[in-house]
């Protein structure tokens, strides 16, 4: 399974999960995870295709990919600005639904997350096209 | 991070957000750091809006902060759903 598939499966079995089970608190929590890591995967293999070694980097991973991906696609204007931000929202969201269990995670933020999931996705695929 | 330098980027992140959204903006909650970010920040906005200007403003404050050096979790959260469920409830009730 490659990133693409793997993000795509994992929005569609957590959609799948959330309406069976979206009501509780530790779902919804595990949903903005999941979703998270799927476009951390995703951001890993857009850098890998352009010549870059993730895999290499050993020291603050999640922040490297997502400030790699400014530099590499933002500032030579091949992604979209308007979603560049998506990626440090979604890990907002799960650094918040991994550690702060006294925050209130709504049915509300899972659907903010599906949606700015989606719209990332979509500039990836974009994206994915040019760089092929 | 000392305290002062802190306070100095909450200000600093405070003053970004609400020139982005302005009377959008109902709060700003400061946390963290959980892992190896500087700052964890939820800004919570009073609605929907588009999201393509969401995007864009919230680029607009992520970029000066990292120019500067900061690495800063910054996510947002809509008010809209809980005000509509209270009210929901208190009309069931």
């Amino acid at each position: 399974m490659d990133e693409l598939n793997f993000a795509e499966q994992t929005a569609a079995r957590m959609k799948e999960l959330y309406g069976l089970a979206g009501n509780h608190e530790v779902i919804r929590r595990t949903i903005l995870s999941r979703i998270y890591y799927s476009v951390h995967h995703l951001s890993r293999y857009l850098l890998r295709r352009i010549g870059l070694r993730p895999e290499t980097w050993r020291r603050n991973v999640h922040q490297r990919v997502i400030d790699e991906m400014r530099r590499q696609f933002v500032r030579t204007n091949m992604m979209n600005v308007e979603v560049a931000a998506f990626l440090t929202d979604m890990r907002r969201h799960r650094v918040n639904a991994d550690y702060q269990l006294h925050t209130i995670i709504s049915e509300g933020d899972v659907d903010d997350m599906f949606e700015i999931f989606d719209a990332y996705l979509n500039e990836c695929r974009r994206l994915l096209e040019v760089i092929a | 991070m000392k305290v002062s330098e802190r306070k100095a980027l909450k200000q600093r992140i405070t003053d970004l957000a609400t020139e982005q959204f302005g009377d959008l903006l109902t709060k700003i909650r400061f946390s963290g750091p959980f892992e190896e970010e500087d700052l964890d920040v939820d800004l919570i906005l009073r609605r929907r809006i588009p999201l393509k200007e969401l995007g864009t403003k919230l680029w607009n404050i992520n970029e000066p902060l990292f120019e500067e050096g900061y690495n800063v979790l910054i996510g947002h959260e809509f008010d809209e759903r809980p005000k509509k469920k209270k009210a929901k409830r208190k009309a069931e009730s």
